[in-house]
């Protein structure tokens, strides 16, 4: 749904509690909507006495944004109570009610301009008798001359220079108020030299979701247009990185800024509706079609229309024929990959004067295209089968518009590692770790290892062996017992450690990261991100943890 | 927006009467609503943690706290779940991972039980010096406001007070003591009969709780009851429901509160007290008990009033997204605000959905019913243009729900149990009979019950949550991984629950494998059952999977497609038949002109990099030659609505072109209409009575002249 504008105000009144006559209206505009005598106005609204108890309430209700129902109308007011000696019965009440109709349309961003002018009149109330000197036989007052004295504005330094305060009106503040809300959402009426009401509407938007490392953002406006030089230096540094290829993480880290600031940042470009979501394009992405694709053919083929001029290129097939870019996913990380893949594009020498034939695809190829992704395949393997078809179409692209326009969608690949699944049947999860994984690896891997050791024990004191009944204790004996019989064993070992320690510092911790995700059932993209590896390496890192399941939704 | 996750937004619910001594609240639910505790705009899902949070302030426990806190973040049930910032990645893991180990080590401890217990008796004593105010106005005060003047009852009254909106139907006397109007034109006196009789009858149960009936059951007028009862002398009754909802889906959450249930739950109290002054006797007896025990009236009143005990029973069941089945007068109704757990399509990535939810864009048929929730919110508002335009429908209606299966998500005993039915009943007898393999109208075959039972209560199990409908289980359907899969929610705690229910087959993890085709189309489910004698198993666990949202069914869906050659061979004919005619223009040509415009390359949506400008411009100075590929296949659209040339492509494909065997001809006929892309061919070939045979040769033969599409 797009934002059809806001909601029209039906009317606006003014009311307050007079000493003598009670709750009342003392101006409304449109003139009439609300019936305020006994007799029923059929034009009306509806009549002001059925609703006066909730339009000036107790004080316990007052200083609060109040809202009822009454027929088909919804009133929202700030009721102000005041109190003070000076007015007739110690307290003055007012409230300026909008008016709208109830069940057509959002009130809420008005709710918060009907506060901030209610609090405003309430200070300038308080401060200058603003609303109640207006009243022009000061009944609001208990001694009517000496209000006026009592002004403070009068005490005011300087009061000279800015004059007194101008509101001669509440009738001609509240239609300018209702003509200029209708009509041009947001108003700016002067109320003195120094107070104006200023309203501005501003729909409510859905607060930002929780974007993640992998996602792609892509653009939907000129980035650019949105910047100048007071916007935030991260989205400054940021924007230029946003391409739609490019995953938040590997923005903040292009940018060189702080990733959770980037990702804040995307929030906001998110929440103000700049950019889209997608996924990050690899040759072994898999992707299938929705209950969406049926509308690629609808309204006489337009998203088809759309669709041909966004993914016809010159020669789709042509970016792969130089080696660095061949669908080789296995060797390439995703971002780099796709970033050799575009720069093979970019920078193609214009190799011929003659022109170049480009076909377009007709719409029912496309389709075709479309409809043969399933869930089983590559987008390698597609492109293999329908390279023919493909001949001038740019793959990347293609992808994309069917993603962004939701008629595909990325089927995500999760790995489940079996020795994880099978400690939570077991209960034992909690001591599933990285070191309980590769351990348990190292025994089933290479059984080899323990029966060297049998044997070379062979060779050490009889007496170790003779004590020593399971394989357990080889170990022990391995750490604990001597250290000039079997020196070279020692040696190994020792060496083994230092260069797991060494050269695997930080492998070590990438581990942990990867084990923790592995347990946290995260996909294929998003340990790729996490760690910063290719899909390849990350296979083969959760290989060497022990087997594992690939679940592909 | 998160419109699909539930959220009710209440806080508590207050009766207030106005009888001839002026108005009063004279029960409010619960105890405390001084608003000291829940003033924070959280609204809590589930009771387990509303329970917690009043824990909260009392608990010195630091860590404990801090590990509250945090279930609470992180449920994804709760809406904290998706929004804000939430760190990277590996500290959600971390803290995710502590914070089921300590609800593990709890669950283990049991130490919860006399802690809490503890927190509650605290909580009473606190509550006893503060009754007198809610959300810190007074209750006489706020008595009077919600007493609204009779030009405003009997119609829907919302008082909104900053965030907190109160919201009801005063129902009113009118002006002749009658409680409701004299309706002549519809009083069946039998009705009234079946509604005393309810856990028998349950269509008229369910007609009280659908959207789609009327909740005024007609009875005769009996206004002049009032006079029975002189005592309970009362001119208003209100319940009222506080709600707290989030600023950007208040208008929904009050708009659903106010037409599933309070609406609802007015006018069968209206009904109630004209009927024989149910209200006024139970206002009689709360009054009475808050006269003789002043200090503990609100825990008598909760205990022997049964407006009371349902009024608790409403806030517990509707605050914590659960279907209220309240005892009224002693007869049960049923109340809930529907949630949102099956998709047509896959919602967008940021508005986020309950995990496990339902994917298949074939059973929004029952939408009609008021049995599913369609609106398929995107971030931005309630539907996108596109879910519009695909409203229409697939040619089903809700009563070929007999085609479809049921699958059931609890326990048949469980589900019986829980619904107070007897074991004996045709109900208990349909829900043993259920099988996810067989359709309900094979069920019907093969039982007793007669096909209008059989419907209705299917549509009771749905509207109830304890069945979904699914297309019939079968060794033929290709079925794989939902994209809505809940694998990094709920795979933790599935894992376990998969190798509980089937001990004897390979893991769960191993399943999900099997359902992942690598290299290779998804294929049948037959091909993934390793022996004849594995098959019933097997199909238990696919069972399973889908009714906790692991897997999806592909669905095929195909339509016509004319060659340009049949195109023109028709052209010829009609030349040669009736003269001259123009030829049908191409649907190309608009294209033509569109794209040998070399800058449709930059227009698009996608913002163009420089690199994009770069190689456009090295294309202009080469001079690149656009052209069109005007091959075109022509689809057909909408079978059922052809226009006159697209008939005489049809017939020339089925008599020339495909040569279909005079048998199939009249089966084409019978399924063409089907051909337009959203009719789940495998279901409406039992509306049609087709058999799978004639539909598979029909396929066959039509092959080269169809385009098909799979997805759910």
């Amino acid at each position: 749904m797009e934002y059809t504008g806001f909601i029209h105000i039906s009317a606006i009144f003014y009311a307050v509690f007079h000493p003598e006559e009670g709750t009342k209206i003392v101006y409304q505009v449109p003139a009439g909507s609300v019936s305020t005598g006994s007799d029923d106005d059929d034009e009306a609204l509806f009549n002001f006495d059925t609703v006066k108890n909730y339009v000036i309430p107790k004080p316990q209700l007052c200083n609060k944004l109040l809202s009822f129902k009454i027929n088909n109308y919804r009133v929202i007011g700030f009721p102000v109570n005041i109190e003070n000696s000076t007015y007739a019965r110690n307290s003055f009440n007012f409230n300026f009610c909008f008016v709208f109709p109830y069940d057509v349309g959002d009130t809420t961003p008005y709710e918060s301009a009907i506060r901030r002018m209610g609090t405003m009149f309430r200070v300038l109330e308080e401060q200058s008798f603003i609303l109640s000197k207006l009243e022009t036989d000061h009944s609001f007052y208990k001694q009517k001359p000496t209000t006026m004295e009592m002004d403070p504005s009068q005490l005011t330094p300087g009061h000279k220079r800015t004059t007194t305060i101008t509101l001669s009106s509440i009738q001609s503040l509240i239609s300018q108020i209702f003509s200029d809300l209708n009509n041009y959402s947001e108003c700016c009426i002067p109320l003195d030299s120094a107070n104006s009401v200023d309203i501005k509407l501003f729909p409510i938007l859905p607060p930002p979701v929780n974007i993640k490392a992998y996602e792609v953002p892509i653009a939907t406006e000129k980035l650019g247009n949105l910047l100048d030089s007071t916007s935030d230096p991260t989205m400054l540094q940021i924007i230029p990185h946003i391409n739609g290829l490019n995953s938040i993480r590997r923005i903040a880290e292009l940018a060189q800024a702080n990733y959770m600031i980037t990702k804040q940042c995307i929030q906001h470009l998110m929440h103000y509706r700049c950019i889209e979501l997608i996924d990050i394009f690899q040759f072994s992405n898999v992707y299938a079609t929705t209950n969406h694709i049926s509308n690629f053919l609808r309204n006489d083929g337009q998203m088809a229309e759309e669709c041909q001029a966004y993914v016809a290129t010159e020669s789709g097939a042509e970016s792969f024929s130089t080696p660095t870019a061949t669908p080789n996913v296995n060797s390439v990380s995703p971002a780099s990959h796709t970033r050799n893949y575009f720069n093979s594009r970019s920078s193609n020498p214009p190799n011929s004067r003659h022109p170049v034939r480009v076909k377009i695809p007709s719409k029912s190829t496309l389709f075709k295209l479309y409809r043969s992704l399933n869930q089983g395949m590559t987008v390698k393997e597609w492109f293999l089968e329908n390279r023919r078809l493909l001949e001038n179409v740019d793959v990347r692209r293609f992808i994309n518009f069917g993603v962004v326009r939701r008629i595909i969608y990325r089927v995500n690949t999760y790995p489940i590692v079996n020795s994880i699944a099978r400690a939570i049947e077991r209960d034992e999860f909690y001591e599933v770790n990285e070191t309980t994984l590769k351990k348990k690896q190292e025994v089933a891997v290479a059984p080899v290892v323990p029966t060297n050791r049998a044997v070379k024990f062979n060779s050490a004191p009889p007496k170790t062996l003779t004590e020593d009944n399971d394989s357990d204790s080889v170990y022990s004996s391995d750490f604990e017992e001597d250290h000039e019989e079997d020196e070279t064993e020692h040696e190994v070992l020792v060496r083994k450690q230092s260069t797991m320690s060494s050269v695997d510092e930080s492998q070590e911790h990438e581990y942990r990261d990867l084990v923790k995700m592995l347990k946290g059932f995260q996909h294929m993209d998003s340990i790729c991100t996490e760690l910063q590896k290719s899909r390849a390496e990350v296979e083969a890192m959760i290989a060497s943890l022990g087997s594992y399941n690939i679940a592909n939704a | 927006m998160s419109f699909n996750l539930p959220n009710p937004s209440l806080v508590g619910i207050l009766l207030v009467v106005s009888t001839v001594s002026g108005p009063s609240i004279v029960f409010n639910y619960p105890q405390d609503l001084s608003g000291q505790e829940k003033s924070s705009q959280e609204t809590h899902i589930y009771q387990e943690e509303e329970e917690n949070s009043d824990g909260e302030y009392s608990d010195d426990d630091d860590g404990d706290l801090v590990h509250r806190k945090l279930r609470k973040q992180w449920d994804s049930t709760h809406l904290n779940f998706y929004t804000g910032t939430k760190g990277d990645l590996l500290s959600y893991l971390d803290e995710l991972y502590t914070q089921r180990q300590s609800h593990e080590k709890r669950q283990n401890t049991s130490m919860a039980i006399p802690h809490d217990m503890h927190d509650e008796n605290q909580s009473k004593k606190r509550n006893k010096s503060k009754t007198n105010l809610i959300f810190g106005m007074e209750t006489t005060y706020l008595g009077e406001m919600l007493s609204p003047p009779k030009s405003m009852c009997n119609t829907r009254f919302e008082m909104q007070i900053d965030d907190k909106v109160f919201l009801g139907m005063p129902i009113h006397k009118l002006d002749n003591n009658s409680w409701r109007r004299k309706e002549k034109h519809r009083a069946p006196t039998d009705q009234k009969s079946t509604l005393t009789d309810l856990s028998d009858n349950r269509s008229h149960r369910r007609g009280n709780s659908l959207p789609k009936a009327d909740v005024e059951v007609v009875g005769e007028d009996t206004s002049i009851q009032e006079k029975e009862h002189p005592t309970g002398r009362i001119n208003m009754f209100h319940l009222v429901f506080i709600m707290n909802p989030p600023i950007n889906e208040a208008n929904q959450r009050v708009d659903e509160m106010f037409h599933f249930v309070i609406s609802r739950l007015s006018l069968v109290l209206r009904y109630e007290q004209s009927r024989n002054g149910y209200v006024s006797k139970e206002i009689k007896s709360i009054f009475k008990l808050k006269e003789t025990q002043p200090d503990t009236w609100w825990e008598a009143c909760y205990e022997q009033s049964g407006l009371c005990k349902m009024i608790g029973d409403c806030y517990t069941a509707i605050s914590t997204s659960q279907i209220a089945n309240l005892s009224i007068n002693n007869k049960l109704r049923s109340f809930q605000i529907p949630i949102k757990w099956e998709f047509v399509s896959l919602p967008e990535p940021s508005v986020p959905h309950l995990p496990g939810a339902k994917l298949c864009s074939t059973t929004k048929f029952l939408a009609n019913e008021g049995l599913l929730v369609l609106g398929e919110p995107t971030r931005y508002g309630s539907s996108s243009k596109h879910d519009r335009q695909e409203g229409d429908d697939t040619g089903l209606v809700a009563d070929d729900v007999i085609y479809f299966a049921l699958l059931l998500l609890d326990d048949p005993r469980d589900i019986i149990r829980e619904l107070k039915a007897d074991e004996a009943s045709s109900l208990a007898k349909f829900i043993h009979l259920i099988k996810p393999t067989e359709s309900l109208s094979s069920l019907a075959q093969a039982s007793d019950l007669n096909m209008d039972e059989i419907k209705s209560y299917a549509f009771h199990l749905i509207y109830w949550r304890r069945a979904r409908v699914i297309q019939p289980i079968s060794t033929r359907s290709v079925y794989v991984l939902s994209p809505m899969a809940p694998l990094s929610v709920n795979l933790f705690y599935d894992i376990k629950n998969f190798r509980n229910s089937f001990p004897t087959l390979p893991s769960m993890s191993h399943f999900l494998k099997l359902l992942s085709p690598h290299h290779r189309k998804p294929s049948h489910y037959a091909s993934i059952i390793p022996s004849r004698d594995h098959k019933e198993s097997y199909f238990q666990a696919l069972t399973w999977l889908l009714k906790f949202g692991y897997v999806i069914q592909l669905q095929t869906f195909v339509w016509l497609k004319v060659s340009p050659i049949i195109r023109m061979k028709v052209d010829e004919d009609m030349e040669e038949g009736r003269g001259r005619k123009t030829k049908p223009s191409s649907s190309g040509d608009a294209l033509l002109n569109q794209s040998s415009d070399n800058t449709s390359k930059v227009q698009p949506e996608v913002t163009t990099t420089k690199q994009d400008i770069d190689s456009i411009q090295e294309k202009l100075t080469r001079g690149t030659k656009i052209e069109l590929d005007e091959d075109e296949d022509y689809i057909i659209m909408d079978p059922g609505r052809a226009t006159t040339l697209e008939r005489r492509w049809m017939s020339k494909i089925i008599s020339d072109e495909a040569k279909l065997a005079p048998e199939l001809v009249p089966v084409f006929y019978k399924m063409v209409k089907y051909f337009n892309g959203k009719s789940p061919l495998d279901v409406v070939i039992h509306k049609e009575n087709v058999s799978k045979a004639e539909l598979r040769n029909l396929l066959t033969a039509l092959e080269p002249h169809l385009i098909s599409v799979s997805h759910w």
